[in-house]
């Protein structure tokens, strides 16, 4: 298990004179691929030299493609984990580029064991690459793929075993994907390896037409926080981020949510 | 030799130059010397009618900017960039700010230049030029000066094209020409925020509500505090929160205005992927 982080929030340039003076914030999160190592925004800069962890994610690694991996792309989540002296790294449980095509969007995987092979090579070779701790996060997938083998718990803790990568449990994913695909929520959390947990992720959203859209956009629902809960009492998660990415609510409001993170993982 | 309109080129260039003068003299000095409302002193001003007098257009703006700040309608990051979060914006500057920003992130800079942002400015100008607080030029006035300049450039045009048949020198002329088309598209783009002139009560007003609080309260119970009517009267470098005041000063670039020098003559200074 990592190292214990408390509450964070997503870093966003447009957020950077709230997240310093917001309270309760105690680490932060970028998005690997809008930063450069060389140039990093001051604003990020001084929170780390105030001491607050600052996380890498990626969003483009495409780990669970078929094609070979970019490892120009991992080269720049390592750089980016080494100049921010990150704790660890991460990515999704996904492919993003399949045939020459970008799909600009988080693509769910085929739970077989042969897609589960492909991800896992990815997932050593950039493991090799980045100097610290990968972990990899569930994705909230708006189809299954019909020759699915692994329920998605199954296929996560088959991919730690396998790779020794750490887990994100995105809450909000989970619940959507509870609402689009019909997955069992309980079950995914009864299921999953919590010694294997880096952090938890949680955010807001929408249902439009009987769809519910992970915007990030939206207030966080009581009913994510409800299994926040649920995740609680099963392990008590080293960290929980807020991701918010559009339709910045007011610091206040921020900060509530923060608060009802901070609730929901204290007994 | 017969001249061309029967005045020689040095003559006409003397006849054109005094033209241009003249208007150019009435442009800039009629806003002062001329006709003005007589002074009303009595009724009070509000927030914007006083970031008007003290710094003029860029002020106003940037009293509106510090307002929708303050009440958390809107945001800024380090840079300056500024974003709409939500609630309702109060009267037509502010009403005008947010929702410039609403469209898309911006600067000050940027919206002290919006053409939305920049009507609701003029008209609180010519509300103080009737009460007799500022001597902004009418736009009628700015519009009859466009005018003239429009037809001192056709008879030039028309003299430099009958010249220049007749093979006659036309070099002077030329100057003259390339002058008043500057001076043409000065006074168009200068239609649409004018230079502000304060009147004697005008420049009072704001001596008084920068010295003396008893001032401020007779002039509006919301220039007791907050950020605005700090803003108002000393810009961007008055917003209290300093962190907020140097993000405003870098959005709004070098000009940013900051100090109260400028004050009474108007005019001063200037997603990422989500996360899955």
């Amino acid at each position: 298990m990592a190292d214990r982080l408390g509450i964070g929030i997503g870093w966003r340039p447009e957020l950077d004179l709230s997240i310093a003076r917001l309270p309760g914030v105690d680490w932060v999160e970028v998005v690997a691929e809008n930063l450069h190592a060389p140039h990093l925004p001051e604003s990020l800069l001084a929170l780390k030299d105030r001491g607050m962890p600052v996380l890498p994610h990626a969003v483009s690694l495409s780990l669970g493609g078929a094609e070979p991996l970019d490892t120009a792309r991992v080269e720049h989540l390592a750089e980016l984990a080494r100049v921010l002296d990150a704790p660890l790294a991460s990515d999704h449980v996904c492919f993003v580029r399949a045939g020459g095509l970008d799909s600009g969007h988080l693509m769910p995987l085929p739970r077989t064991r042969e897609a589960l092979d492909v991800l896992v090579d990815n997932v050593r070779l950039a493991q090799s690459i980045v100097d610290v701790p990968l972990a990899l996060e569930n994705i909230a997938a708006l189809l299954e793929w019909p020759e699915n083998e692994l329920t998605e718990e199954q296929f996560l803790t088959e991919l730690t075993e396998r790779t020794g990568c750490l887990l994100i449990i995105d809450v909000a994913n989970l619940y959507a994907n509870a609402r689009n695909v019909g997955t069992d929520p309980v079950a995914f959390l009864d299921g999953i390896p919590w010694e294997r947990l880096a952090y938890v992720h949680m955010a807001g959203g929408v249902e439009r037409d009987g769809v519910y859209h992970d915007t990030h956009a939206h207030p966080v629902l009581p009913e994510v926080l409800d299994l926040l809960s649920e995740l609680r009492r099963r392990t008590d998660p080293p960290g929980v981020l807020l991701e918010r990415d559009d339709d910045y609510p007011t610091d206040s409001e921020l900060a509530a949510e923060l608060v009802a993170l901070r609730t929901a993982v204290t007994l | 030799m017969h001249e061309p309109w029967g005045i020689s080129g040095p003559q006409f260039l003397a006849i054109y130059g005094a033209a241009l003068a003249l208007t150019l003299a009435v442009q800039l000095a009629w806003p002062r010397v001329g006709p003005k409302a007589p002074a009303d002193v009595h009724r009070p001003l509000d927030v914007y009618q006083v970031a008007y007098l003290a710094g003029g257009h860029h002020r106003t703006v940037d009293t509106a900017i510090a307002a929708l700040l303050e009440r958390g309608l809107l945001r800024v990051d380090t840079k300056g960039q500024l974003t709409a979060v939500s609630g309702a914006p109060t009267g037509p500057v502010e009403q005008a700010v947010y929702e410039a920003v609403r469209s898309r992130p911006r600067t000050a800079a940027t919206l002290r230049t919006a053409e939305a942002v920049s009507a609701p400015v003029r008209s609180i100008g010519n509300d103080l030029r009737q009460r007799g607080l500022v001597a902004v030029a009418s736009a009628r006035f700015a519009t009859g000066v466009v005018l003239v300049y429009v037809a001192v450039l056709l008879v030039g045009l028309a003299r430099w094209a009958n010249g220049s048949a007749l093979h006659r020198p036309t070099g002077g002329l030329t100057v003259l020409l390339a002058v008043t088309a500057i001076l043409l598209v000065l006074a168009v783009t200068s239609r649409k925020r004018p230079k502000v002139q304060l009147t004697k009560a005008g420049r009072a007003i704001v001596a008084a509500v920068r010295t003396d609080p008893a001032a401020r309260r007779a002039q509006s119970g919301a220039l007791l505090a907050g950020a605005a009517s700090l803003v108002a009267l000393g810009g961007f470098a008055l917003y209290p929160d300093h962190a907020t005041s140097l993000a405003l000063k870098s959005g709004a670039g070098s000009s940013s205005g900051g100090g109260s020098s400028c004050g009474g003559s108007g005019g001063c200074g200037g997603g990422g992927g989500c996360g899955g």
